[in-house]
């Protein structure tokens, strides 16, 4: 019941933000200094015909999309056809029979999954390494780990997929096991979404850095918890330093892990769309992007309704996280 | 004093010193520290903070890791020399054949595990009873330690837990392997002292009824005086008195002694002995003779020891220090 509450509670509030951000987006379009049309122009070239034409389509669209409306008339319109999960038709396809709702089914579990596979990528590797590094403390495994986990953090990952690429493709090639190395792998689907080999290397670009980060954030974080008297306790039950570790310091080492990933999670769905591009996965990111650069406005929109959306659940996520870890930590 | 252990005890500790070494120095912490824990008895180390109880008990054990920790001497436990064995050696007896109960209850108990969990924990790990006999098993501890609906508690975190249901909840941590000797390390000092009474009458409850030896370390004499069977009193890492309760309530001797009877650490202080200076400022070189002495008292020619008081078998006071009071420090 308090659950409930509380759920209630914050995708009430999550409700109101995102329409905060929504009516923000729609007025920041608006004295944005140029448009869809002027954008046209810029990039194709109009001669005195053209101008003419571009002209008469403003005026068109701004029928088609209720430009004159109020603001909160358009945003609240908006808001009542989101509810229902319906994005509206785009400036490039307008007209009802192309919406932008389904290029974001499309999209979107694209860019979750190589998102979610990245974050999958740095807990799997990154919490052994770390609870290792906490174990070996201050040997040259534990000083190997630290810097090259440093590394890992700063090499951006657009840069890491580009090295990705060329590594499996040029060099492993080149020697004995690339003669079966699949080129597959390197997930190059022209078209939609190809099979699960293509997530492997975007989701090892995108999980690089965040694997630095839980190793490190885990072997401090495990470090601090083995000074805890409960750890002594744990001691003098008999059990090695292991266990005690992986059974007693792991859990409450977990939180500042959590804290950072939240906002990590985010960050990859955002940033996902430089990997998107080298690996030419059809994801939310160069959707959005393209939908800026073209001041396609209800692409923006939709774009920006649906990041502060996974952010804000991620924040929801992470707040649940934290009482599941830790149970003196209640849900209100 | 006696320079061989004593195999008839369960835990024999013969001259025993541990020193932690850094870059600014060595610490004494343990200095020559000779004790006796037998079948079935409670055991007293009384002491301020800073004098080295818990250290000779907790050093033994493997308890404490410090890259720069010394230890020599004996510490013979059923037999066998707990400093001559490995760590996994010893890991084996930790928990197994000695428990431990540590001071602050709350932080002592591990905030994202369940109770029953944490009780059986041992016992699965060392393998007495499966996995799938541990919460009737916890059941069973909890009610054992006197915790009211055990069926229901079992499954609560420590902090659902009050003062003193935790600290018995730790005892059954303690003695969940069925261990011979229970080390308890200010097992009340942070309870209140009606608790107090409650969780030292559990404790020498499940001495007889489980027939388990226990150390009581302390700094309090008059709980000391209520458990324990014999008592060493410990100050600046060395033994300056032991004998039985009834022999160092009757006639203490050492002067350190009669200081903790009056409660007098103030008076202590204002001669310039801060409590726990030794441990706290880290500079403790080991000086001859007997800690207690000042340190711009005259110096003395031998390390401190033990002699018999007179006409009372097992009571043995310093006798460094007893001829510098003797000489007019007293």
């Amino acid at each position: 019941m308090r659950v409930l509450k509380f759920l209630l509670k914050r995708l009430g509030s999550i409700v109101v933000s995102i329409a905060c951000v929504v009516a923000i987006t729609f007025a920041m379009m608006r004295v944005v200094p140029s448009d869809y049309f002027t954008q046209l122009e810029l990039r194709y070239g109009a001669n005195t015909a053209g101008k003419q034409m571009l002209d008469l389509q403003r005026q068109e669209y701004r029928e088609i999309f209720h430009l004159d409306d109020p603001l909160w008339k358009q945003v609240g319109r908006y808001f009542v056809r989101v509810m229902k999960w319906d994005f509206g038709p785009s400036y490039k396809e307008p007209g009802e029979a192309h919406k932008i709702t389904e290029l974001v089914n499309a999209k979107l579990p694209v860019t979750l999954t190589v998102a979610c596979a990245g974050m999958g990528i740095a807990l799997v590797f990154g919490i052994p390494l770390g609870i290792f590094a906490a174990l070996r403390r201050n040997s040259w495994i534990d000083y190997t780990l630290t810097s090259v986990s440093m590394v890992g953090q700063v090499v951006p990952p657009y840069v890491l997929a580009v090295l990705l690429t060329l590594f499996f493709a040029v060099f492993v090639r080149n020697f004995q096991i690339g003669d079966s190395f699949p080129l597959e792998w390197l997930a190059l689907p022209s078209e939609g979404w190809g099979s699960w080999k293509n997530v492997v290397m975007p989701a090892l670009a995108l999980g690089a850095a965040p694997t630095a980060a839980v190793a490190r954030y885990i072997r401090s974080s495990v470090l601090e918890t083995l000074e805890q008297d409960f750890v002594r306790t744990a001691v003098s039950k008999g059990l090695g330093r292991l266990q005690v570790i992986v059974r007693h310091a792991l859990r409450p080492s977990l939180i500042p892990v959590v804290t950072v990933m939240g906002p990590q999670l985010s960050y990859m769905i955002v940033g996902s769309v430089l990997v998107e591009d080298i690996f030419r996965l059809q994801g939310l990111g160069s959707l959005f992007v393209n939908a800026v650069n073209e001041r396609d406005v209800p692409l923006v929109i939709t774009s920006t309704f649906i990041l502060a959306a996974t952010v804000m659940l991620i924040n929801l996520a992470v707040d649940i996280l934290y009482s599941v870890i830790d149970p003196r930590i209640e849900l209100k | 004093m006696e320079r061989t252990a004593d195999p008839s005890a369960l835990l024999s500790v013969r001259n025993l010193s541990v020193s932690f070494s850094d870059a600014t120095g060595t610490l004494h912490a343990v200095d020559n520290v000779s004790f006796d824990v037998r079948d079935g008895e409670v055991f007293g180390i009384v002491g301020e903070s800073g004098s080295g109880k818990t250290v000779s008990l907790m050093s033994i054990m493997g308890m404490i890791e410090s890259s720069g920790m010394k230890i020599s001497g004996e510490a013979l436990f059923r037999g066998r020399d707990l400093l001559r064995l490995s760590p996994a050696e010893l890991s084996k007896i930790r928990g197994r054949e000695i428990g431990f109960v540590f001071q602050n209850p709350l932080s002592s108990l591990n905030p994202v595990m369940k109770i029953g969990a944490q009780i059986a924990e041992a016992p699965v790990f060392h393998g007495l009873i499966g996995r799938r006999q541990a919460k009737e098993f916890a059941i069973h501890m909890l009610e054992l330690v006197g915790i009211e609906n055990p069926e229901k508690r079992v499954n609560d975190y420590p902090h659902q837990f009050s003062g003193g249901m935790r600290q018995r909840a730790m005892i059954a941590i303690a003695i969940s392997c069925n261990p011979k000797l229970l080390i308890c390390d200010e097992p009340t000092t942070a309870l209140d002292v009606t608790v107090e009474q409650k969780i030292l009458e559990l404790l020498l409850g499940l001495r007889d009824s489980r027939k388990i030896s226990i150390a009581l370390i302390t700094h309090d004499l008059t709980v000391a005086m209520n458990c324990a069977d014999r008592i060493s009193v410990m100050y600046g890492g060395a033994v300056m008195e032991r004998g039985s309760a009834a022999q160092i309530l009757r006639n203490p001797l050492h002067p350190y002694t009669r200081e903790l009877f009056a409660a007098d650490l103030e008076n202590s202080r204002r001669r310039g002995r801060e409590e726990g200076e030794a441990l706290v400022s880290g500079s403790f070189l080991r000086r001859e003779g007997c800690p207690f002495v000042p340190a711009d008292a005259p110096p003395f020619v031998s390390r401190s020891f033990l002699v018999p008081a007179d006409g009372e078998p097992g009571h043995e006071v310093n006798r460094l220090h007893l001829d510098s009071f003797a000489g007019g420090f007293a």
